[in-house]
């Protein structure tokens, strides 16, 4: 039997997360200048954009994602805002499997294209909360490997003419794997949150388009 | 010895055209409030919106199409001016082949979803333009055909209590309508009892079709195409999700209706498994959705050569998609049958000088319009009224 007043199953899970309830999803259009064009069969790129996606709870946890815009990215925010946010809105940010069947409902026809992307920049954030929530890294998250160190290559000697991509092979050797202008690693490892990454804000306004 | 050099083919004898430049390409995001929500397995639609593409050229002809484009209408605006219209402006209108592989590269990935439904607007302009230019109606610049009348059948009996149901099937059969489409929902039990119901008060004049819109899993879409088959329904169309393909190939071997499925498909590689394996009877893109005339064509002559047959769909779209289809219908050889759609939202009855489908059809007869071009006219006023 079951006690009047106390609440069950879904209910009572969305009632313990009650402050984790998404009060803010901000969609930051963001638009860099490549110090070197990358050169690829599809074309050259010097400019480049992306949608960085901001989202508060209730309880004042934020969590950020990246949305793949490279290009119209005022276009990936003017779907954001109308046909996902009210879809997260008010709803549990640890609820994210429900939250994205929801915002993959946005529009119909096959999955795919710029819907997917701009879900993805929500999930990132989703998660990035989630580790947050947990106190853990999305490493430990996942109950996976548990690696401390991942395997990485640079990319990448551009389709240029033979001198640049020569002084592209020397110069990547001596300097690998450089940072993004928006993200400083925390010094040590970043073991309260989900991505390990905290947002200079000041570098986000810097580079907004809008 | 022969030459090695290339022989260049010979200027054709007439004085050759001069260019039709681009000058111009607007995006005009439009909402409408139907008259009647449409609900379906997928949810109740009570307001939707499409952009209307406006192709201006340095000959003094324009053109219009339609972008499927049922939610947040300014972000395909949007993508449309930012990153297809610098591909088009100073281009020959003409080159539409061009312009179509242009435009697809606007954004890495592959193809689909929001840049393709753009994508599809600005074709169906630039067919337009064509069609102007060349003084035909797009059925005819097709080479195909040449049909001056087509098959339609009503859509739809929305999923909707008993006696709503009942009356919509009856509105549509006192039209003249001989073929109709009945939505299909969850429970299965409930949908097997209106396949039953409705097939016996539609009575021997008229065809029944149903379509699930997704709603089901494999085994429960195996129990619907049954009711479906055992009442003569002649299709089911998307008894379940699209990317699902090696379900819709098990369902095939398991119930004899014949299935039909493609309205949410964008380019042609998404359509060829199922109807190389003639998994699919019938294979329904949508113009304004899967990268307009040039596009669609192509999946519906690769169904061509499987046997599959043509059933262009319209759902909520306006009057430019419906008549893209219509010269479509008129041309393709697989065309089986078109959907009329009968929510009559000013999408469909405002928009241009042309009558919806709905009510131009006579016994399910609709003509093909035989002006140059899409062969209508856009009423601008409406245009504004109903921009968002």
């Amino acid at each position: 039997m079951t006690e009047p007043g106390k609440k069950y199953g879904r209910e009572a899970a969305l009632s313990a997360a009650d402050s984790h309830h998404i009060a803010e999803v901000v969609a930051h259009l963001l638009t860099q200048r490549l110090e070197k064009p990358t050169r690829t069969s599809w074309g050259t790129y010097e400019a480049i954009s992306i949608v960085l996606i901001e989202i508060r709870t209730a309880g004042g946890i934020a969590g950020a994602g990246e949305t793949l815009a490279r290009f119209s990215p005022k276009s990936y925010a003017q779907l954001i805002e109308p046909s996902l946010k009210p879809r997260l809105t008010g709803l549990d940010a640890l609820g994210i499997g429900a939250l994205w069947q929801s915002m993959r409902c946005a529009l119909c026809g096959r999955a795919g294209g710029m819907l997917i992307e701009a879900i993805a920049g929500v999930d990132i954030a989703l998660w990035d909360i989630m580790g947050k929530v947990a106190g853990l890294p999305l490493y430990r998250l996942s109950g996976g490997q548990g690696r401390r160190s991942v395997p990485v290559y640079a990319a990448s000697v551009n389709w240029a003419h033979d001198d640049q991509a020569d002084c592209e092979l020397q110069g990547n050797r001596r300097c690998p794997a450089g940072l993004s202008q928006i993200c400083k690693r925390h010094a040590g490892r970043a073991q309260g949150s989900c991505l390990g990454l905290e947002i200079d804000w000041g570098a986000v306004k810097a580079l907004r388009t809008t | 010895m022969t030459s090695l050099t290339k022989q260049e083919p010979p200027e054709p004898s007439g004085t050759a055209a001069p260019e039709i430049r681009i000058t111009d390409v607007i995006a005009h995001p439009l909402t409408q409030t139907l008259p009647r929500p449409t609900v379906t397995s997928w949810g109740v639609y009570s307001a939707v919106s499409m952009v209307l593409v406006e192709v201006r050229t340095d000959a003094g002809i324009a053109g219009v199409g339609e972008t499927l484009a049922r939610f947040s209408p300014k972000a395909y605006a949007e993508l449309i001016e930012s990153s297809l219209k610098p591909r088009l402006i100073g281009h020959d209108a003409r080159n539409i082949g061009a312009l179509w592989q242009s435009m697809r590269r606007a954004l890495s990935g592959r193809a689909g979803g929001m840049l393709i439904e753009a994508i599809a607007g600005v074709d169906i302009a630039l067919w337009d333009i064509l069609g102007k230019a060349a003084g035909l109606p797009i059925a005819k610049l097709l080479g195909g055909m040449g049909r001056t009348e087509i098959p339609v059948y009503a859509a739809a009996v929305n999923w909707v209590d008993d006696d709503a149901a009942d009356r919509e099937l009856d509105s549509y059969i006192s039209r003249g309508f001989t073929r109709v489409k009945v939505k299909m929902a969850r429970p299965v039990k409930e949908a097997c009892r209106r396949i039953e119901r409705l097939r016996a008060r539609a009575g021997d004049g008229v065809e029944l079709c149903a379509d699930a819109n997704w709603a089901y899993h494999l085994d429960e879409a195996v129990e619907v195409g049954r009711a479906l088959s055992a009442n003569g329904y002649f299709w089911f169309e998307e008894p379940l999700a699209p990317e699902n393909e090696q379900g819709y190939e098990e369902l095939r071997r398991r119930c004899d209706v014949p299935l039909a499925a493609g309205e949410s498909n964008f380019t042609v590689d998404q359509t060829t498994r199922l109807v190389m394996n003639r998994t699919l009877s019938v294979l329904q893109p949508d113009v304004a959705r899967a990268g307009g005339i040039s596009e669609t064509r192509r999946m519906a002559g690769l169904a061509q050569n499987h046997d599959v047959a043509y059933a262009p769909h319209i759902g909520m779209s306006g009057i430019i998609c419906e008549t893209a289809s219509v010269h479509l219908s008129a041309a393709m050889p697989n065309f089986q049958l078109m959907e009329c759609e009968c929510d009559l939202g000013p999408f469909k009855k405002e928009l241009a000088d042309l009558a919806p489908g709905c009510v131009r059809q006579k016994n399910s007869i609709l003509d093909v319009p035989l002006g140059p071009g899409l062969g209508i006219e856009i009423d601008w006023d409406a245009v504004a009224r109903l921009r968002s």
